[in-house]
């Protein structure tokens, strides 16, 4: 909400510093998010005043008086003039004249060279194409630059949270800070609190179908006005401070009260009402309501409605239907205020806020008297600049008087809550003073809070206001006990740190995307997969709920790659969405851990030769991540067909048998997507599924040497060699204790689908030193296993 | 004793004549090898008769004895002069690398948010983590957030179907874990959150940790001891703070804390907290007469932002390599 500090000042009984009000409002719950200090764009202009105006071409010719005996000749097309206005006007060349040597700058007396000043040349808030006004009563040949320091544009830009309703108004701020600073609100409007002074009749007939929906409703109708009456200058101007911009006198002067006091005002026009009657109730089925250029809108049901005559006039005073909207001949005019339901108001909010018009978006609400009051304040504003119109009153209150229910609160409790103990004098001098009715005080509390104040519900509500006017700053900090349990390790999160951090340690980096991203990217990746869509997405292509990673890591990389970076080794973890039609939510969603590398592993330099990521670079990585964790022994490949990834080069990883996820060379047509011409190497591992980490056994080792034997062999070029390393090892646990791949050869004297492997097997006891002969036995064995279930060939001959 | 002399003699211009450690290993079978000449005379011992083999022995054992000796001290030496040899190659160029150093990087969210965990853990907080596709239940109804409350408007919250959301707070796991445990408890969930809005300061996804206490004996005071140190501890300097009512329909009484950015003179606002609303409590079965509970949700990327002088939200989830390198 936006209002000058000016305005608000007149409802405090003492003048307060400006800073002061914004650091008291703030602390107190209404934050003030901006304080607008003056502008310096006034161009050396003075104030001058209008005495002449004559018209010609369309154009006016004006002349202006800055001194006695200095005048200005000038013309404009503005529209906004009157005879005795005071504007602002001034070189076109910004200089600054020297009003006593009149005699230079009048002799030349061209038209041209003045400037008449708009808002918009001032950068201030207005009608940007209208000539700046000043007060009537303003002296003129004065700076404008002295008159904005003397009325400094002082705008308060607050910021009310949605439990504070009673604050949407100049008065309910004012009433806080002088709650704040225990003054007495000025007492502008005397009795507002009394209905009795107002003399009611029943010319129109209110009906409410449901005592429910409405406590109270109050109308006023005027008249005889002359729409194209201009508003006060005051009443402008304080509106053109709010930023609300000036449309005809009644609408201003609603706008007005509405502002000041806080209340929701609607205006129709009466001429347009069939009977004079009006029903407020809940919408039925099919009932609709009409808008600007014939635009008709289906109401939902059970909507807050006013009818006349089986037409929809408005839904709950906020939303208005064309057809009973004033327009500039009218002269009746229709004013109503009312006390709803908060919750059917809340709903015409929700569901119909795009077809609200109103000066700042907020949905005021009414409190029984003071909406009342509102009405009586615009009539009377109406009545005194159109003594010929004609006022009468009708209203509907429900006859339950409203008071808020009664809160129990003990004093124990108010200081259990707060840490620290408050006075018990203290607190109900607050309370007092923020108008709560106070039943009993002795050994505990019972109070009601103000008919205003409807955000109060439970205990925790009154002490909150008797913290906010202790003020926060006064809270003492009191240190927290310590926890008698020793907290517990979440297991995933501690693993997912781990193995982020080992993967950053290895030259890694990690990104993060949005969990939304577009459809054709996933579809790369799964064929069937029904993906979760949001209903109102940021954009189109963040409308779908990522089902993996590598979507959001291939943008990166393609991100990167137009920055000129080559080296790419990425990962991300977060949640991915699976839909699942059976699950509660319609969803899994699983933790994932998954990584890309691609382009040079390091560019080519005095030592080595430029080199690209291969796949067995990723693979390396995957397994000293697991050798950092686990037995590797434990960690199997087997070669599959995922989708998304190329034929050839993928394989599952298995822990044990449980499958933990997947690691391959992307598909070309992922590349031919992407527009990269590289290859992509990538893996995606299941978080949850990777067991809990333990520490490695730990075993004692006794020193006995090993020794090697190497052997050669020439098997199909289909057998994956760790199946051969496997079956060597099968051969005896305790006494082979690594075999290892030294050479794999395919070409030139080895047959066509026959791959040449060499290897080396390490034998050790772990009891005693081998001899001679058993390692030969031992060898011989493994010759023999392989012989039998690969049919391998010796490539050395000497053990036939 | 000229025998002895002359094998001596014989050895020693072997040996001089050895440079290498294997020359060394054939002169050592070619005397005491399977068929070596010592260990020929000894198997001849075997035909002669006692005075005699005796009298040989000792004579041949005395030459092996001398011969093992030469073998040790040419080894010896052999040994040391390829160390000597190992550091003459010394002038190198040390101004040269071998590679370009490439460091990764854990995401500076990542980072900090490990930061922010530490500081609670020590604290006696539990981390817990939850899922991000909720359901109107948790994000709203449990947190005492009305059907018409305005942050419900569907331009707030990014909708699945009626009931199924994004979260748009992490404050949904305090009903989740509350579900699940009993008081008194002390949790913080770092996590994800969504919100329809983009601009400089306001990113469709972003990060918050929720923290809540319920214990007997916990206070309001309590929570601002724990936020000022908090904030302390996260910017490793004093920031002027400042801490004012606000509102949360989940807490009462809530409070938002500010902190003053001294390059542009202005408040912004860090994290919001407050005690948990009677009504949050009862909707997880927890008697509010014997049990209070305090809650916080930081923004992670708006401190992160205000620590590093960061001023575009979406920088973090640009991803450029550029920027991420310099998380290392």
């Amino acid at each position: 909400m936006k209002f000058s500090l000016s305005w608000l000042k007149t409802f405090l009984a003492k003048d307060l510093k400006n800073s002061l009000i914004c650091n008291q409002l703030t602390e107190i719950g209404l934050e003030v998010e901006d304080l607008q200090k003056n502008k310096n764009c006034f161009k050396n202009s003075y104030i001058g005043k209008i005495i002449c105006i004559s018209y010609k071409d369309n154009k006016s010719f004006l002349k202006i008086k800055l001194k006695k005996n200095f005048f200005v000749y000038t013309f404009t097309q503005k529209k906004n003039i009157y005879l005795g206005m005071k504007l602002a006007v001034g070189l076109k060349t910004e200089h600054l004249i020297n009003l006593d040597n009149k005699i230079k700058i009048n002799n030349e007396n061209d038209l041209l060279k003045w400037k008449i000043y708009t808002y918009r040349d001032f950068k201030i808030f207005g009608n940007k194409d209208y000539i700046v006004e000043f007060p009537k009563d303003q002296e003129i040949g004065v700076l404008v630059k002295k008159y904005f320091k003397l009325y400094p544009d002082d705008l308060l830009t607050i910021n009310i949270t949605p439990n504070r309703n009673d604050c949407l108004g100049i008065l309910g701020i004012a009433r806080e800070l002088s709650v704040l600073n225990n003054l007495k609100l000025v007492d502008k409007f005397k009795n507002f609190n009394h209905l009795d002074n107002i003399e009611f009749n029943n010319n129109f007939h209110i009906s409410i179908s449901n005592k429910n929906i409405c406590s109270s409703y109050f109308i006023k109708i005027i008249k005889n006005l002359d729409l194209s009456f201009p508003t006060p200058f005051w009443i402008r101007e304080r509106l053109r401070k709010s930023n609300i911009q000036s449309v005809n006198i009644v609408y201003d002067i609603v706008n007005y009260v509405s502002l000041e006091l806080g209340q929701a005002i609607h205006i129709f026009d009466l001429n347009k009402f069939h009977k004079k009657k009006i029903k407020i109730r809940l919408s039925k089925l099919n009932e609709s309501i009409l808008f600007k250029n014939n635009h008709l809108i289906q109401i939902s049901q059970n909507t807050l409605v006013f009818e006349n005559d089986k037409k929809i006039i408005s839904l709950g005073g906020f939303i208005n239907s064309e057809d009973f909207s004033i327009n500039n001949n009218t002269t009746n005019f229709y004013i109503g205020s009312g006390v709803f339901n908060k919750n059917l108001i809340n709903y015409i909010k929700r569901k119909y806020n795009k077809y609200y018009i109103s000066y700042d978006n907020y949905y005021r609400q009414c409190q029984d008297s003071l909406s009342c009051f509102a009405l009586e304040r615009v009539s009377k504003i109406l009545f005194k600049l159109f003594p010929n119109s004609i006022i009468s009153s009708t209203c509907f209150i429900n006859k339950k008087n409203y008071i808020n229910k009664k809160i129990i609160i003990s004093y124990t409790k108010i200081n259990k809550v707060l840490g620290f103990i408050i006075h018990k004098f203290f607190i109900l001098d607050i309370l007092e003073r923020l108008e709560y009715v106070i039943y009993e005080k002795l050994h505990r509390l019972v109070v009601s809070s103000p008919i205003f104040r409807s955000d109060i519900i439970c205990a925790e509500d009154v002490i909150s206001d008797i913290i906010r006017f202790y003020g926060y700053h006064n809270l003492p900090t009191v240190p927290l006990q310590l926890n008698v349990n020793i907290p517990k390790k979440n297991l995933i999160l501690e693993k997912l740190h781990k193995i982020k951090k080992f993967f950053s340690i290895r030259g890694y980096s990690e990104v993060i995307n949005y969990s939304f991203t577009d459809k054709s990217s996933q579809k790369l990746f799964f064929k069937n997969r029904k993906f979760m869509k949001i209903i109102n997405p940021i954009s189109k292509d963040l409308a779908y709920m990522r089902t993996s990673l590598f979507s959001g890591l291939l943008k990166n990389m393609q991100y990167n790659l137009h920055r000129q970076q080559d080296n790419f080794r990425l990962f991300e973890s977060g949640l991915c969405f699976i839909q699942d039609k059976k699950n509660k939510f319609q969803v899994h969603q699983k933790l994932f851990l998954s990584a890309i590398i691609s382009g040079n592993k390091y560019q080519k330099n005095w030592l080595y030769q430029k080199k690209e990521f291969s796949f067995y670079d990723l693979k390396y990585d995957i397994e000293s991540f697991f050798l950092f964790f686990y037995n590797i022994n434990n960690i199997f490949f087997k070669k599959s067909h995922i989708y998304g990834f190329d034929s050839n080069i993928c394989s599952t990883i298995y822990f044990k048998n449980i499958k933990l996820g997947y690691i391959g060379l992307l598909d070309s047509k992922i590349n031919k997507f992407f527009n990269i011409v590289k290859n992509i190497f990538a893996f995606e591992i299941a978080i949850e599924k990777i067991p809990i980490l333990k520490n490695n056994p730990i075993e004692e080792f006794y020193f006995y040497p090993y020794s090697i034997r190497d052997i050669s062999i020439i098997v199909s070029s289909s057998i994956p060699a760790l199946e051969i390393v496997q079956e060597c090892y099968k051969v005896s646990l305790e006494n082979i204790f690594k075999v290892i791949i030294v050479d794999i050869y395919e070409g030139k004297k080895i047959p066509i689908n026959k791959k040449s492997l060499s290897l080396r097997i390490f034998f050790k006891s772990i009891k005693k030193n081998f001899t001679y002969n058993e390692i030969e036995v031992l060898f011989k064995k493994c010759i023999h296993r392989m012989k039998h279930k690969f049919q391998a060939i010796l490539r050395d001959d000497k053990f036939i | 004793m000229s025998d002895y002399k002359n094998y001596i003699q014989d050895v020693l211009s072997k040996l001089s004549k050895c440079k290498k450690k294997n020359d060394l290993n054939v002169l050592r079978s070619e005397y005491l090898g399977v068929n070596g000449i010592i260990t020929k005379k000894f198997r001849k011992l075997k035909t002669l008769d006692l005075k005699d083999k005796k009298k040989l022995s000792i004579k041949i054992n005395k030459i092996k004895k001398k011969i093992l000796k030469l073998f040790f001290l040419k080894k010896k030496f052999l040994k040391e002069k390829i160390i000597q040899n190992l550091n003459k190659h010394k002038n190198i160029d040390l101004s040269l690398s071998s590679k370009e150093v490439n460091l990764g990087s854990m995401h500076i969210i990542t980072y900090e948010i490990n930061r922010i965990k530490n500081f609670f853990f020590k604290l006696g907080f539990e981390i817990l983590f939850g899922p991000e596709i909720e359901d109107d239940y948790y994000n709203f109804d449990a947190l005492n957030i009305k059907k018409n409350h305005p942050s419900r408007d569907s331009h707030d919250t990014f909708w699945f179907n009626k009931n199924i959301l994004l979260r748009t707070q992490t404050s949904s796991m305090q009903i989740r874990t509350m579900e699940q445990r009993k008081p008194p408890v002390r949790v913080i969930v770092p996590g994800k959150v969504y919100r329809n809005d983009s601009s400089l300061t306001h990113s469709p996804m972003f990060h918050q940790v929720e923290g809540f206490i319920i214990d007997k004996k916990i206070n309001f005071s309590n929570l601002k001891w724990i936020m000022s140190n908090f904030l302390l501890y996260f910017f490793k300097k004093k920031y002027k703070i400042r801490f004012r009512n606000s509102y949360f329909p989940f807490t009462t009484p809530s409070a938002e804390i500010d902190i003053l950015n001294q390059t542009s003179n202005k408040w912004l606002e860090v994290l919001g907290c407050g005690m948990i609303h009677p009504q949050v409590l009862k909707n997880v079965h927890v008697s509010s007469k014997k049990y209070i509970g305090c809650a916080f949700g930081i923004g992670i990327e708006r401190i992160i932002m205000l620590k590093y002088n960061i001023s575009n939200i979406r920088s973090f989830f640009k991803n450029d390599l550029r920027l991420l390198k310099q998380f290392t």
